[in-house]
């Protein structure tokens, strides 16, 4: 298959410019996507700190709250009162006094004192009176400190809990019970469903020790308390190690995500966001690429087309020229039409003709002079072939008398030869 | 220049065949794994109770293990301990005291999951008559299913608020809630996920006291099998117990479809009934604070001290043999979804 000169410039221009510009953008979004990725991961990370921060300090704030009731000098005596089995109320006016001021109830489910044997002596609940809470983790971890327990579930109201507990000593340091708040969980769903630098796929959650996702999912709705999560980056988030992750996530989208480990509340804060919108500004290049490729491809074929046409005309003069020189004619003029390599080959053909025309005029006497000799050669062969024809016929006309004679002899002898 | 050609798209098509044809094999071979049967004998009649394993049989869970396994419910002559120690099922489902009672009685078995893990022995009286708790039982008639561990966890529960029965009248009641709900007991005992219902789908309203939270607790449901099939095919109960738990696991996170499966056996119930049912099984089994089907040894000892308490048990049993961490350590180790 035969392409033309012009073509051939046309496509390797076209294959250089085209071939170029989709490398340069792989490499930008190759690197695009890890200035993303670094970028998404800090923003992550912000905004697993801020919600952390948020939770610390509402866990602070109710934990102070607590302790601060217990110390409070007229709360002291009447839970010790209480305590102590002196309480002619069963302690209604001390909690009434922690749950009208001192403690905040918007998410308050009850406040109940348990006895040094775990028994609720005492509650804003009076359906807690009576329970005995001695197996229970957080009477066991309150008798010296304040203790935070997440997400257990209450049977009473249907609903998983934060149970904060402090112990209440008497004058002489003695522990002599506890006083147990159960908060709901509310105040920390609102900060899980905040939505601030998440834009549309983002979202928080909560997993606790037992890998129970405890607050509300952005893509299922209903799995609070129901669904579990083992992947490896939460496996080691729940063995203390925060850690960046890049995988699908429990819906089966692909996703940047931060596992913060929460020691405070034992439990694995989730930040994470669709890979597919972080993505979406450079997919949104592909487009401008593939219409810079249209551009410059009719761009550079109309730039193919004139300077292809700049090189192939002088080429094409040349080449009509030669053709003549071919058919012998060395009669034409070949000039230059530019200072460059087409106008070299010009100047080469020139020469080439001058020298052409030059070995011609030198053939053509040669020629002459050579047919005069050969002339002259022919006569003088003529010559001598015209004497060795009389002396070949003397020669024959002898021979054939001889023949004649020799056959009279023969018909005398048999004439006279006896019968 | 042809003949690299060719050579080149012959060896492509090659290496395409040969991958598709492992793969194909591969992916038979996950289709084909022999299906072993085996038999799990349920505690009680077919009731939402044995939801998550109504689920693995239906959702292909056992199948996916490689099993097939039939349900059979208690036909009143032989417990499931009894199926199982007699080699009639491989797999049984029973309180932790009933498999701490066949221990000391030598019976070669071990619990290898829970599945209630609060017991859901309750005392309920209606909302109307104000009565909240143990204590308020003083003057008051309270009906106990005798024979069944719901007196004995009821009478740890008074021994342990020390409660002056004497001024209590205690009567035998049914498993219905009849009694209740024609007025001869003010309160009445038996299991949450089923007779309050039948109270509460009457339209009453009523207060419930669990066992469980007056310092009593005891493993209600676990499933058990012999230490002979432990050692001598430990796989095979690493398969069953992840399908099993994975049944419970679907059924806490899809409720719904998980009773329409329950009623495929349940048939003689109502759709109400069951679904009750499963939502008050679901805090018991699934409360937040282990894995579904974990086990903690301070609980086993908790119920062997309840029942050494009441007397139930005799002689001393050894709580570490009577169950094993083995197959859950295992399966929530290699667990990754």
């Amino acid at each position: 298959m035969k392409i033309n000169l012009s073509k051939k410039i046309i496509i390797s221009i076209e294959s250089v410019i085209i071939v170029t510009i989709i490398l340069i953008s792989i490499i930008f979004f190759v690197f695009q996507q890890r200035i993303t990725k670094d970028e998404v991961n800090v923003r992550l990370s912000a905004i697993s700190n801020l919600k952390g921060e948020y939770i610390n300090q509402y866990l602070d704030f109710r934990v102070f709250e607590i302790e601060s009731g217990v110390k409070s000098m007229h709360i002291k005596m009447g839970l010790v009162d209480l305590l102590q089995g002196k309480s002619i109320d069963n302690g209604e006016k001390t909690i009434g006094m922690l749950t009208d001021g001192m403690i905040n109830t918007s998410s308050l489910v009850d406040l109940s004192v348990i006895n040094s044997e775990g028994l609720i002596v005492g509650s804003s609940n009076k359906q807690e009176e009576g329970k005995i809470k001695s197996n229970e983790p957080y009477f066991q971890d309150s008798k010296e400190h304040t203790s935070i327990k997440n997400f257990v579930y209450n049977n009473l109201t249907n609903q998983f809990v934060t149970i904060i507990s402090t112990p209440i000593k008497d004058d002489n340091g003695n522990f002599i019970g506890i006083l147990a708040e159960k908060i709901n969980n509310k105040d920390i769903d609102m900060a899980m469903e905040e939505r601030s630098g998440l834009q549309k796929t983002g979202e928080t959650f909560l997993i606790n020790k037992s890998h129970i996702v405890i607050t509300n999912l952005l893509k299922e709705p209903d799995a609070a308390y129901k669904k579990i999560i083992y992947t490896p980056p939460l496996n080691s988030c729940l063995d203390g190690n925060s850690n960046y992750y890049s995988m699908s996530d429990y819906h089966g989208d692909m996703v940047f995500g931060y596992a913060r480990w929460f020691p405070k509340i034992e439990s694995c804060l989730i930040t994470k966001i669709d890979q597919s919108e972080i993505f979406i500004p450079l997919l949104n290049i592909i487009p401008q690429v593939a219409s810079l490729i249209i551009i410059v491809f009719i761009f550079t074929l109309i730039l193919g087309f004139i300077f292809g046409s700049l090189i192939i005309k002088p080429l094409g003069i040349l080449r009509n020229q030669a053709i003549k020189i071919k058919e012998g004619n060395l009669d034409i003029i070949i000039e230059p039409a530019s200072n460059d390599e087409i106008g070299d080959l010009a100047i080469t053909l020139k020469e080439m003709l001058i020298k052409l025309k030059e070995l011609y005029s030198n053939l053509e006497g040669k020629v002459k002079e050579r047919t005069e000799e050969l002339e002259n050669s022919e006569k003088k062969l003529e010559n001598a072939l015209g004497l060795s024809e009389k002396n070949n016929k003397m020669m024959i006309g002898r021979e054939l008398e001889m023949i004649k004679l020799k056959e009279r002899i023969k018909e005398l002898e048999n004439s006279v030869a006896p019968k | 220049m042809k003949k690299i050609i060719v050579i080149f798209v012959v060896g492509i098509v090659v290496i395409s065949a040969a991958v598709w044809f492992f793969y194909f094999r591969l992916q038979t071979n996950k289709n084909i794994i022999p299906t072993q049967e085996v038999t799990l004998s349920l505690k009680w009649l077919h009731q939402a109770q044995f939801t998550g394993n109504y689920v693995a049989v239906e959702k292909g869970f056992y199948k996916e293990q490689g099993l097939k396994v039939n349900l059979v419910p208690y036909d009143f002559k032989n417990t499931s301990i009894d199926s199982v120690v007699n080699g009639k099922a491989d797999f049984g489902i029973a309180g932790a005291d009933e498999l701490l009672l066949a221990r000391e009685k030598g019976a070669p078995i071990k619990a290898i999951a829970v599945i209630y893990k609060t017991n859901p022995v309750v005392a309920y009286s209606l909302k109307k008559s104000g009565i909240i708790k143990p204590q308020d039982f003083i003057g008051k008639t309270v009906g106990i299913e005798k024979g069944v561990n719901v007196e004995y966890l009821y009478n740890a529960m008074m021994d342990k608020l020390k409660i002056d029965r004497s001024k209590i009248k205690e009567v035998a009641v049914g498993y219905d809630a009849k009694e209740l709900l024609d007025g001869s007991v003010d309160v009445s005992t038996g299991y949450i996920i089923n007779e309050p219902n039948i109270v509460k789908e009457t339209g009453q309203e009523i207060n419930t006291m669990l066992v469980s939270d007056y310092g009593v607790n005891m493993y209600a449901d676990v499933i058990f099998t012999t230490e002979n099939l432990i050692n001598t095919n430990p796989d095979l109960v690493g398969r069953f117990l992840a399908a099993s738990l994975e049944g419970w696991q679907y059924s806490i996170e899809n409720g719904k479809e998980a009773v329409d499966l329950t009623l495929k056996y349940a048939t003689n119930s109502s759709l109400v009934h069951q679904q009750n049912m499963l939502s008050e099984s679901i805090p018991l089994i699934n409360d937040g604070s282990s894995p579904v089907g974990w086990m903690e040894l301070s609980q086993w000892e908790q119920a062997y001290n309840i029942l050494l308490e009441q007397k139930i048990l005799s002689k001393p049993v050894n709580i570490k043999d009577a169950f094993t961490m083995q197959f859950l350590s295992n399966y929530y180790l290699n667990k990754n979804i």
